[in-house]
């Protein structure tokens, strides 16, 4: 069986920003229906310390903990909605760590590799043309070890990678996940923009057209401007799961 | 052994709307010096297209006529691969002869800029093509390409469709459609033709719409750090997707009065 995995914690300091995950996780639920598949939802913080976006790192813990089997497990942001009529992901992976460019400033993306590369990893640097976006990802069995590793790192240098966070704010799990695809040569897969659509408005395809429906197949919410309380991530994540049950 | 050819198109247009669109095309200047230096440094074979064979460049826009020019020009000259570029770029100095990383098949790079004016740009010109079911995941750049003689029976024919339908082709350029010129009808044919591409030359090697994508920037956060992260982590810089043509030069000269003593 395949697993999407996602993470919908309530964050008490950004309440707001939680409430259209509920459309994203309705999205990826009757995606998985028609894809013979499930998904895991974590809601409950298992590190209180630990930023909800670093829960993802738990992934084969708590499947393994919870007895559930799984073959392949695509991991996705809460902040993202799938067509519900987009082709089975799982059949394009060939069995490799799978996940999409990160597209958009690039400004913050080599400045997060930069500053995590000075401040944590004693200078490594990568090919920034593989520099993924964490907010998709496809794993398997082999990527657990992987897992495991980044979360010991995390508890092992959480206070260096708080400080690295908010001093620069240019990441948290991500630029920590694409050092180790790359320190540990993982055999990755870059997929098409289509399986991960970020920052659309940049891209000019974020509008009431619905443009952006026509163009791929996973609409990821995210560098919409002058957006602190997340009204605007509601906004286009209610219009564009309303237009799509339209579409189905 | 055959040489490469860099063919730079270089054309200054005298159609006087042209010319003022591109500022008197001053920044080609530019650009030329790096990529004549670039050659010169990699046994490369220079050479600047500058003559359209259509006159009238106005109606005939060079980036069509490039492609039918192409081959005709380099008749004279004995070459194994050519790569044709946009006048409008500058080559980084240290950049590693990317003739070597290409294979037989036509290269070049996905087109992921604005993607609201090339979706635009193909739906514009599906009725041409019988509404052919075009994959938006192949749709390529037009400014950067990498082919061999085996690509020559590809080109006449993107030349005999330009003109058996040159009427209907300008009118949804310049009328209708207004997204580019040669690249949706290039893409098309492409496509339909099932012309082998490799996109697999990295990103550094097409570094474009600059100002989009925040490339001009650099590390304000690590001091002493002052590099733009284009220079730093870019082979070939693209001065395109800018709302004026005319910041093309300032950004270009800007960029080689910071540069240019690398390339002695």
């Amino acid at each position: 069986m395949n697993i999407i995995f996602t993470v919908n914690i309530k964050n008490s300091d950004k309440p707001q920003r939680s409430i259209p995950y509920d459309l994203s996780i309705k999205s990826w639920k009757n995606w998985a229906l028609k894809n013979d598949c499930e998904v895991f939802v974590l809601d409950k913080w298992i590190y209180e310390e630990m930023n909800p976006n670093w829960h993802k790192l738990l992934v084969f813990d708590l499947l393994e903990n919870n007895e559930i089997d799984y073959d392949q497990i695509l991991i996705v942001d809460s902040d993202t909605i799938i067509h519900p009529n987009a082709p089975n992901i799982f059949d394009i992976t060939d069995n490799k760590f799978c996940a999409v460019n990160n597209e958009g400033s690039m400004d913050w993306v080599m400045r997060s590799i930069e500053n995590y590369s000075k401040y944590v990893f004693e200078g490594y640097m990568f090919d920034w043309w593989e520099y993924f976006n964490s907010g998709l990802m496809v794993v398997n069995k082999k990527h657990k070890d992987l897992f495991g590793r980044i979360r010991n790192f995390y508890l092992n240098n959480t206070e260096l990678l708080k400080k690295v966070q908010d001093h620069f704010g240019v990441g948290t799990d991500q630029p920590i996940i694409n050092f180790f695809v790359q320190k540990n040569n993982v055999d990755l897969k870059l997929l098409p923009y289509e399986w991960n659509m970020q920052d659309m408005i940049r891209k000019e395809i974020l509008g009431n057209d619905f443009l952006f429906t026509k163009f791929g197949w996973v609409y990821h919410f995210n560098a919409i401007p002058d957006n602190h309380d997340s009204s605007k991530t509601l906004y286009w994540m209610n219009k564009t799961y309303e237009y799509l049950e339209q579409v189905e | 052994m055959k040489k490469n050819v860099l063919f730079w198109c270089g054309v200054k247009s005298n159609d006087s709307l042209m010319q003022e669109k591109h500022g008197g095309f001053k920044y080609l200047d530019i650009g030329r010096k790096s990529w004549e230096w670039w050659c010169d440094k990699n046994d490369v074979i220079f050479f600047p297209y500058e003559q359209a064979s259509e006159l009238n460049t106005g109606k005939h826009r060079v980036t069509w006529t490039r492609w039918f020019d192409v081959f005709d020009q380099l008749n004279d000259i004995d070459y194994n691969k050519i790569a044709l570029i946009d006048g409008s770029t500058i080559v980084r100095w240290d950049t590693p002869n990317f003739f070597d990383l290409t294979d037989d098949r036509l290269t070049a790079f996905r087109s992921l800029e604005n993607l609201r004016w090339l979706h635009e740009g193909v739906s514009g010109y599906k009725l041409l093509f019988n509404d052919f079911d075009f994959d938006l995941t192949k749709y390529i750049s037009c400014g950067f390409q990498i082919f061999n003689k085996s690509h020559e029976k590809f080109l006449k024919d993107l030349k005999q469709f330009y003109f058996d339908n040159n009427d209907e082709v300008l009118h949804l350029q310049n009328n209708v459609v207004k997204r580019g010129t040669d690249q949706p009808v290039y893409n098309y044919l492409l496509q339909i033709n099932n012309i082998d591409v490799n996109m697999e030359l990295p990103k550094p090697f097409m570094l474009t719409h600059l100002q989009r994508f925040d490339w001009f920037s650099h590390n304000w956060q690590i001091s002493g750090e002052t590099t733009p992260f284009f220079i730093k982590y870019g082979y070939i810089w693209f001065y395109s997707g800018f709302p004026l043509r005319g910041h093309r030069y300032d950004l270009m000269k800007q960029t080689w009065d910071l540069i240019e003593s690398n390339y002695k």
